[in-house]
């Protein structure tokens, strides 16, 4: 029956609907989540994906309920990863009024009703659903150590302690915890980017028989038209590469081609020049060939990328006429060959936190997207010793080793405390500029601290830091 | 095609050629670093062993002159502080820090060929005993290319006669001490 409004009459409001999460949680890393993703886009767009060691889809159902309920939609993705040869087993499915909570529920294998008797550790669930902030996983840790130390074993105990005393002890992200464990004010306060499906570049030569190899070079050599054809494809697409995937084919027996090697290629840096990415292949290839012989001549070489990124520089370049952000790329792929990246090659960046040891972390970035210091900051030696040297007082002298330093003066009395919740339990220390005057009568400033000793661990006064 | 017959009747005299050619502005080398304390300026491509206790300071001080310059830090094992350097008003974000002792020379040379830093920073004993002349050459080279100042951190002289530039800076805030200067 159609209803039809008066003209002074208001149209009704449109109906908002409260959001309702599906979670598909696999128990294997391998778990082909990208696919199940994809497919579960017959449903909604409003989807993300987990990855890493716990894999997972959650789906933002609210808006498709008018098409399906709530469980025909679970029984439609039950048949969905039936097709993927999952077995019941291999997955979870649950529902929630929110993200982490969905996840929560999938974790722990209960209905969202009962979450307050989810186990203190499903915290973590809550706070970190997506596993994206590897930065705040040491306070969480602390902070589940903490609440058991104090008896709490289920998420429903929190509701018992006064939440002004907690969130001053374990500050915001006790708060954001509390919000995301009320049930009658599920807030939408997790940001998730909408998954993307990939799009897959794949090149492939197939060889002739009477011109089958099974040596490096015209390996490299073929690989290389393979690479020259996906670059000038992601190009025109105004992409670059992050991630490929070189596979070479064998014949082993007449009309049988059986795939011989997988070589995974994955950049720290988009790549989008032939020369850079077919140093590193070849690197590659080299220690595949060193490591094995081929028993059979390569029928067919495929090229795949599995990951690709916008090409930022695809106009910057004219204008950036020292080439420095895709040089920068370059060197460190470059030096990537042999080096770590992010452990032996990287770039510092400032974290909040009093100790002054662990206040910067190393990182690999674009330049520009290490952050500017806007906030002062004290000052600080440019030589830190790592860990303190322990230094002994007699009198006016300081004996480092079998030297002696004689005292000239202190200045710049600082007193650093805190971080109780570490694992070690904090640290107090006061710290001194001193002028000390060496056995080779050299005047020189230092950055030496007093501790007191707690616990395992002893106090003294130690050598930090020169001037 | 229409701009050919014009291009053709077009004829330069001798002397309009030359006014031509004089006005193109002859290719200078780049103006050293200057260091505006101490009136020092320093060439760009060249090698300097910097020795005293306030060479880094001094180091710094001039980083946060020249604030659009990138560096690069190669150690075997890091010992500068990166906090100091923010404190210092030096963006990190100049700073590329490479932390090796098996692939040092490897290292130092990919960076200085890379051609993307206006200073390096290394210490000075990983340089080879042996073959140090040419190694030393080698970086020299490179450098000069790139035009990047190759910074050698030492604490004691160092006999190496591939060295362009020695200066001794002994305390903070000190004036540095030219002991050896190579070329000019």
């Amino acid at each position: 029956m159609s209803h039809r409004h008066s003209s002074g009459e208001q149209p009704p409001p449109p109906v908002s609907r409260a959001p309702l999460y599906f979670c598909i949680s696999f128990r294997s890393p391998e778990a082909d989540v990208g696919g199940v993703a994809e497919a579960c886009l017959r449903f909604s767009p409003d989807l993300t994906v987990r990855r890493g060691e716990r894999p997972a889809v959650f789906l933002e159902a609210s808006r498709c309920l008018s098409l399906f309920s709530e469980g025909m939609l679970e029984m439609r993705l039950k048949v969905l990863l039936r097709e993927w040869k999952f077995l019941e087993m291999d997955y979870r499915i649950a529902r929630a009024s929110s993200l982490p909570r969905a996840w929560l529920c999938a974790v722990e294998g209960i209905p969202e009703k009962m979450i307050d008797r989810a186990p203190i550790a499903g915290i973590s669930a809550l706070l970190d659903p997506l596993d994206e902030r590897p930065e705040d996983a040491r306070k969480i840790g602390a902070m589940i150590e903490m609440l058991f130390m104090l008896g709490v074993r289920r998420l429903g105990a929190l509701r018992k302690y006064p939440p002004d005393s907690a969130v001053s002890r374990f500050g915001e992200l006790y708060s954001r915890l509390l919000a995301r464990l009320n049930e009658d004010h599920v807030t939408e306060d997790f940001p998730w980017e909408r998954f993307r499906p990939t799009e897959k570049f794949i090149e492939r030569i197939d060889l002739d028989p009477d011109e089958c190899f099974s040596d490096l070079e015209p390996t490299l050599f073929y690989s290389k038209t393979l690479l020259d054809r996906i670059l000038k494809r992601a190009f025109g697409r105004g992409k670059a590469i992050i991630a490929l995937e070189l596979r070479i084919e064998c014949e082993r027996r007449r009309n049988r081609r059986e795939l011989f090697i997988r070589i995974p290629v994955r950049f720290t840096f988009a790549q989008t020049e032939a020369a850079m990415v077919l140093r590193t292949l070849r690197e590659k290839l080299a220690h595949e060939f060193g490591r094995r012989e081929l028993d059979a001549p390569i029928a067919a070489l495929e090229l795949e990328v599995v990951e690709l990124s916008p090409r930022r520089s695809l106009q910057s370049d004219f204008v950036d006429q020292d080439q420095a952000t895709e040089g920068f790329r370059e060197l460190v792929t470059e030096l990537g060959t042999k080096l770590e990246i992010g452990r032996e090659i990287f770039q510092a960046e400032l974290v909040e936190t009093w100790r002054p040891e662990w206040s910067w972390r190393r990182v690999l970035k674009e330049p520009t997207a290490i952050p500017v210091l806007t906030q002062p900051i004290p000052e600080r030696p440019l030589t830190l010793l790592n860990p303190p040297e322990p230094l002994r007082r007699l009198g006016r002298y300081f004996f480092h080793g079998d030297s002696r330093y004689a005292i000239e003066s202190f200045t710049h009395v600082e007193r650093l405390s805190g971080e109780w919740w570490e694992n070690d339990g904090g640290f107090t220390r006061t710290y001194y500029r001193v002028r000390l005057r060496s056995p080779a009568d050299e005047s020189r400033e230092f950055w030496i601290f007093r501790e007191q000793g707690r616990g395992g661990v002893a106090g003294g006064i130690f050598l930090h830091g020169i001037f | 095609m229409q701009y050919l017959p014009e291009i053709a009747t077009k004829r330069l005299t001798v002397d309009e050629l030359r006014a031509k050619v004089g006005a193109i502005t002859r290719l200078e080398p780049l103006p050293g670093w200057e260091v505006p304390e101490h009136e020092l300026v320093l060439p760009r491509g060249a090698l300097v062993e910097l020795l005293g206790h306030g060479s880094r300071e001094w180091l710094f001080r001039m980083f946060q002159t020249h604030a659009k310059t990138r560096i690069a830090w190669v150690e075997p094992k890091l010992t500068l502080f990166p906090p100091a350097v923010a404190q210092r008003g030096i963006s990190l974000s100049r700073m590329l820090f490479v932390e090796t002792k098996r692939e040092w020379n490897w290292a130092l040379a990919q960076t200085l060929r890379s051609k993307l830093f206006h200073f390096a920073v290394t210490p000075v004993d990983l340089i080879p005993a042996k073959g140090t002349d040419v190694f030393l050459r080698k970086l020299q080279i490179q450098a000069e290319r790139a035009g990047t100042t190759l910074f050698f951190l030492s604490d004691a002289d160092t006999p190496f006669f591939g060295i362009t530039h020695r200066i001794r800076i002994d305390r903070e805030g000190g004036r540095p001490e030219i002991l050896k200067r190579k070329r000019g």
